[in-house]
């Protein structure tokens, strides 16, 4: 429209936005009716707003121009296509790409269409395929690649391109959008299925009545229309949501890299043409109910397998929403401003005001408050925080408003940190479903070969049975089991793993718990209860009541012990005094009482029921000693200790029975750790104490040296190190932040028994697969070897070919690959003192 | 079959003012493309015209297989001509809306589908990749993707054409009716063109609702169109199918 048209328009507009005026594409009167007031542009049908669209897209706006001034001038030529041009903005540069070693950029992009082992491979073969492109990492769940390039080679532009022509659409990455990628993604998933689901139905009652018709006759009329409406909505279904395999089969014949889609696809085009040419000449077999069924179960497959991956990081991943969206920055003039947590720099001061979480990592600068760390350390009790106190980005402030200066934000503070290595765990995948996938290349080219062979050994004698011969082979050896079986039984345990409190982070440690080796256990939290409890009580039980009325507001470890081996009690203390390193003392029910080291207490005591060497063989076996006394006699001595779990003993003889070897590693004092060992039938030699992380990791190290499996189970920050470099490393519930992320599973729940399942979660999952691949490689032999020779006609193979997909399924969903618990395991919030030497009423 | 589609082709004859407004643009840069000045235009003009045959005669062919199932499924249920109710509907609903909109009556938006948009300027843009006359061809093929009201109306007729031939014959009449005004513009003769007056696209819409009703009123018996299957004397009696009865006489064999 030229300049004059449009001052035209805008002047009729405001005049009256129901006169003429004219539509910006074919400069005729758009319809009163159709005016859209306001809009820059007006147009007098949906054809001319999409030819518009067309013009534009294809950078041809040139014609307009041409149209305004003479209408008879040849137009320019059309441009190229410009998709990412924006890519090499400086700005983009700026915001999306950071500087790495060597003068070359790291850029990240969310992916469309990642959904397979086979994607991750392709897409990393980026620095072949693209010069200047150093490395391409995928993350396979957030279908998020980080791409290293030379910007002297290579423009950022050319590398989407390149991921473009590939089939995987890039996005600018950032944190946030990954989420909501994954559930767009989900959603397209679902609604696929869903489309397929009413295909294949459908799709299945036709070709009921069209078999009932075969036995009982049908008019050729209606045979005409229900095999015409079966080859409409099985065409549907390949072409919709069926088109994402088309999609990875020809992404990998580019790369030459073929993938477990090719002969999906390939069955899919053989029995799909064969059907609509069948169709059209109103004869033959249909295979759309056996297709349209195959595209089902493999989109059903491909869910139930990244449902199930996810469903393990999910928990982990709440470290995502941990960190708020924004932050309340407090500027220079003292204002408070709203702010993106991403727009936060290191030197910002932030408000955090009470229930709201520590947007960075930083230095209390005003305020005093308790912070909630738990989802870091694992420690669910508030941790007091004043001026000059250091808090970490996740914390919740619970109490009152605090101001902190940032040391770090986003990816540079711990919660970051964690996210980046357990984002790094799960990009590891199981080498089974890495093989399955290697047999599945080979697969292809050995039934390609097959049905070449095939159709030209019938090919003389009868082309009708050479072209259905062939398509028989083709459809019947279909490896949608190979493709199915490791993801979905992999997926399954690990599904099953996560509602048991069990998080397996990838299905290489299932695999690696299927061989026996070493499971080196850490003392602490692992054998033991973790937490101080009374375990011994020599003298007057009657005393430990008045010791816990007095400790009740003390926080203390060995007061928490006191309380909780004598709770319940109302007991009232007065005149309660602390002396640091001492003991506390004070008044219960009339009585003089005094709790604290032995030292202190016979200073105090001058009578003593408790002998000295009580206090000896209390340490002897590794408690800590202390006093109680009450009204200047030394009534009770009580051993405090981390009691051992009440099924370990028994979890250890399970566990050796399976052909597991028991050794324990700890920090803890070597005796302490010997005498564990004793009371569970572990050797000495296989007992290690007081070993240092170092030391743990080097004990590992030269463990793995043997070639074993070596399982390291452990729960402290001490032992992270010693999990990230075992064959499989376990943290256990309450575990600090940085086992957490070390591990390759982590339990939430507490007890051995866990461990037990593991164990026998392993092996389990890798006989369904191994059956299910016997299973599979039986019929395709059989099956092909059939078709081949013709005994099997295409229909019967197009029946047997859904037949063998749900078989794969149910073999793997009736396998039961996770054990159920054997019993529910006493846990540390039950009586404390059922398993203690003796039992210490309340007066 | 002649009067009705004799009255089709005058339909888009008159109407094709609003093709040299939608697809003007198109037709002069698969004609004028300055890579394309060392090719005949008649070449040019050929392929783009021909491009829009096929798509046409193709669109029009499967609207018409559509019908014949749609009427066939009816049957199941005792209902006859479903095909060509739904079709009448369909053209009378789009004539109303039109009717209405140019009497001013706002109406509420649909927004086409962005996805469909989308793909046809895949298509331009793949279609610029090729050779000048490939692209004219293309560029052509491509139009039936336009959303145009005033095209799909007329597939909407060829939907109650009960069978995929007489369809594709429905389109070859609109696609006929289309080529002078657009081979014109593709001369360069646009401003030869005369801008419709404002009573043009009423009066196509009142035609295209005349020919809609015709042939609801005995399914082209009035324009001398003979129902699928039904001798001429027979129009108005329970129609069957020709793929049912295979011994009544093809529709386009029957005088």
């Amino acid at each position: 429209m030229s300049v004059i048209e449009r001052v035209h328009h805008d002047q009729l507009l405001r005049d009256d936005p129901r006169a003429a005026l004219l539509c910006t594409h074919c400069s005729l009167d758009v319809p009163p009716g159709l005016i859209d007031e306001g809009a820059d542009h007006q147009f007098c049908c949906q054809g001319c707003r999409a030819a518009h669209a067309v013009i534009h897209s294809c950078g041809l706006e040139a014609y307009y121009r041409i149209l305004s001034t003479s209408g008879d001038h040849a137009p320019t030529a059309a441009a190229a296509p410009r998709a990412f041009e924006a890519y090499d903005d400086p700005t983009f540069t700026s915001l999306y790409t950071r500087e790495v070693e060597g003068n070359q950029r790291e850029v990240q992009f969310t992916l469309d269409g990642v959904h397979c082992g086979a994607c991750l491979w392709l897409i990393e073969k980026l620095p072949v395929m693209v010069p200047g492109v150093t490395q391409a990492r995928l993350h396979i769940r957030a279908g998020l690649v980080s791409i290293v390039l030379d910007p002297a080679i290579v423009k950022v532009s050319a590398v989407a391109s390149a991921l473009a022509t590939l089939g995987y659409t890039p996005h600018p990455a950032k944190e946030r959008s990954i989420r909501d990628h994954r559930t767009r993604e989900d959603r397209k998933l679902l609604i696929s299925i869903a489309i397929a689901g009413a295909c294949a139905g459908n799709v299945m009652m036709l070709a009921f009545a069209l078999y009932g018709g075969f036995f009982d006759g049908m008019s050729s009329g209606y045979q005409w229309l229900f095999r015409g409406l079966s080859a409409a909505l099985g065409t549907l279904s390949l072409c919709w949501p069926g088109a994402v395999f088309f999609r990875s089969a020809l992404a990998s014949i580019r790369t030459k890299t073929p993938n477990i889609d090719v002969p999906i696809v390939l069955a899919l085009l053989a029995g799909g043409i064969a059907g609509v040419v069948n169709t059209i000449l109103a004869r033959g077999e249909l295979y759309f109910d056996s297709l349209t069924m195959l595209v089902l179960l493999l989109l059903f497959g491909r869910f139930v397998s990244h449902k199930h991956q996810r469903w393990a990081t999910d928990s982990v991943e709440l470290l995502y929403s941990i960190t708020p969206f924004s932050a309340r920055r407090i500027n220079a003039d003292a204002s408070i401003t709203d702010v993106p947590a991403e727009a936060l720099a290191v030197g910002d001061i932030v408000e955090v005001r009470g229930n709201e979480s520590v947007p960075v990592d930083g230095v209390v600068v005003s305020g005093r408050s308790s912070i909630n760390l738990s989802l870091l350390s694992g420690e669910s009790r508030g941790v007091s925080v004043a001026e000059g106190s250091n808090v970490l980005a996740g914390g919740i402030n619970l109490a009152s408003p605090i101001q902190v200066r940032a040391t770090a934000t986003g990816q540079g503070t711990r919660a970051g940190r964690l996210m980046q290595l357990v984002g790094d765990a799960a990009a590891r995948r199981a080498r089974i479903i890495r093989f399955t996938d290697a047999i599945a290349g080979r697969f292809i080219l050995v039934v390609t070969l097959l049905a070449a062979f095939t159709f030209l050994w019938w090919l003389p004698r009868s082309t009708s049975a050479a072209i259905d011969n062939t398509i028989a082979l083709l459809i019947v050896t279909c490896p949608c089991a190979l493709g199915l079986a490791a993801p979905i039984a992999v997926g399954l345990t690990i599904g099953r793993a996560s509602k048991d409190g069990v998080l397996i982070k990838g299905g290489d440690a299932l695999e690696t718990l299927a061989t026996p080796g070493t499971i080196i256990l850490d003392k602490t939290g692992t054998l033991t209860e973790g937490k101080p409890r009374v375990v011994q009580l020599i003298g007057d039980p009657a005393a430990l009541a008045l010791a816990a009325a007095l400790e009740a507001g003390v926080s203390h470890p060995v007061a928490a012990a006191i309380c909780h081996a004598s709770p319940a009690c109302d007991l009232l203390a007065t005149s309660i005094r602390h002396e640091a390193g001492v003991g506390v003392s004070g008044t219960v029910e009339h009585h003089d009482v005094f709790v604290g080291s032995e030292a202190a207490a016979l200073k105090r005591a001058r009578r003593s029921d408790v002998a000295p060497a009580d206090f000896e063989a209390l340490r002897a076996q590794g408690l800590s000693p202390v006093a109680i006394v009450v009204d200047a006699t030394l009534t009770t001595a009580i051993g405090i200790g981390d009691r051992l779990r009440p099924e370990a003993k028994r979890s250890i003889a399970a566990l050796r029975a399976k052909g597991w070897n028991i050794e324990i590693l700890s920090g803890d004092h070597d005796g302490i750790v010997k005498a564990v060992g004793a009371s569970l039938d572990i050797p000495q030699e296989s007992c290690h104490g007081g070993a240092t992380p170092e030391a743990k990791l080097a004990y590992i190290n030269k463990k793995r040296l043997d070639a074993r499996t070596i399982v390291m189970v452990g729960d402290g920050v001490n032992d992270a190190a010693a999990l990230a470099a075992a064959s499989v490393g376990i943290a256990v519930q309450g575990g600090a932040e940085a086992s957490l992320a070390a591990a390759d599973i982590y339990i939430s729940r507490s007890g051995l028994s866990p461990i037990l399942q593991l164990i026998d979660a392993g092996p389990r999952t890798l006989r369904t697969i191994h059956a299910i691949l016997a299973v599979s490689l039986v019929y395709n032999i059989i099956a092909g070897a059939l078709a081949m020779t013709g005994t099997i006609h295409p229909m019967i193979a197009a029946a047997l070919m859904p037949l063998s997909s749900l078989s794969v399924i149910t073999v793997a969903v009736r396998s039961r690959a996770w054990p159920k618990p054997a019993k529910r395991e006493p846990t540390a919030s039950q009586p404390p003192m059922r398993n203690a030497p003796r039992s210490i009423p309340c007066p | 079959m002649m009067p009705l589609l004799g009255a089709i082709l005058l339909a888009s004859l008159v109407g094709s003012t609003h093709c040299v407004g939608m697809c003007g643009a198109f037709v002069t840069l698969a004609v004028g493309a300055p890579d394309a000045r060392a090719v005949s235009a008649w070449r040019l003009q050929s392929a783009y015209h021909l491009g829009r045959l096929t798509t046409y005669t193709s669109v029009g062919a499967l609207a018409g297989l559509i019908g014949s199932a749609i009427d066939l499924s009816a049957m199941l249920v005792g209902v006859q001509n479903l095909a060509l109710m739904v079709s009448a509907s369909l053209v009378g609903l789009f004539a109303s809306f039109r009717l209405l909109a140019l009497a001013g009556v706002r109406l509420p938006r649909h927004v086409f589908p962005a996805a469909w948009t989308r793909l046809v300027e895949h298509g331009h843009r793949a279609a610029w990749t090729l050779t000048p006359v490939p692209r004219a061809a293309a560029i052509g093929a491509l139009t039936t993707l336009l959303p145009c009201g005033w095209l799909y109306a007329f597939v909407a007729i060829a939907l109650g054409m009960g069978g995929p031939a007489p369809a594709a014959l429905v389109m070859v009449a609109f696609w006929i009716g289309t080529v002078p005004l657009l081979a014109a513009v593709g001369m360069g003769a646009r401003k030869l063109v005369a801008r419709p007056g404002s009573f043009i696209p009423v009066a196509t819409t009142v035609v295209l609702l005349l020919i809609s009703a015709a042939t609801l009123a005995g399914r082209g018996r009035i324009l001398g169109l003979t129902l699928p299957g039904v001798s001429s004397n027979l129009a108005g009696a329970p129609i069957c199918h020709p793929a049912i009865a295979a011994d009544a006489p093809h529709p386009l064999t029957t005088p």
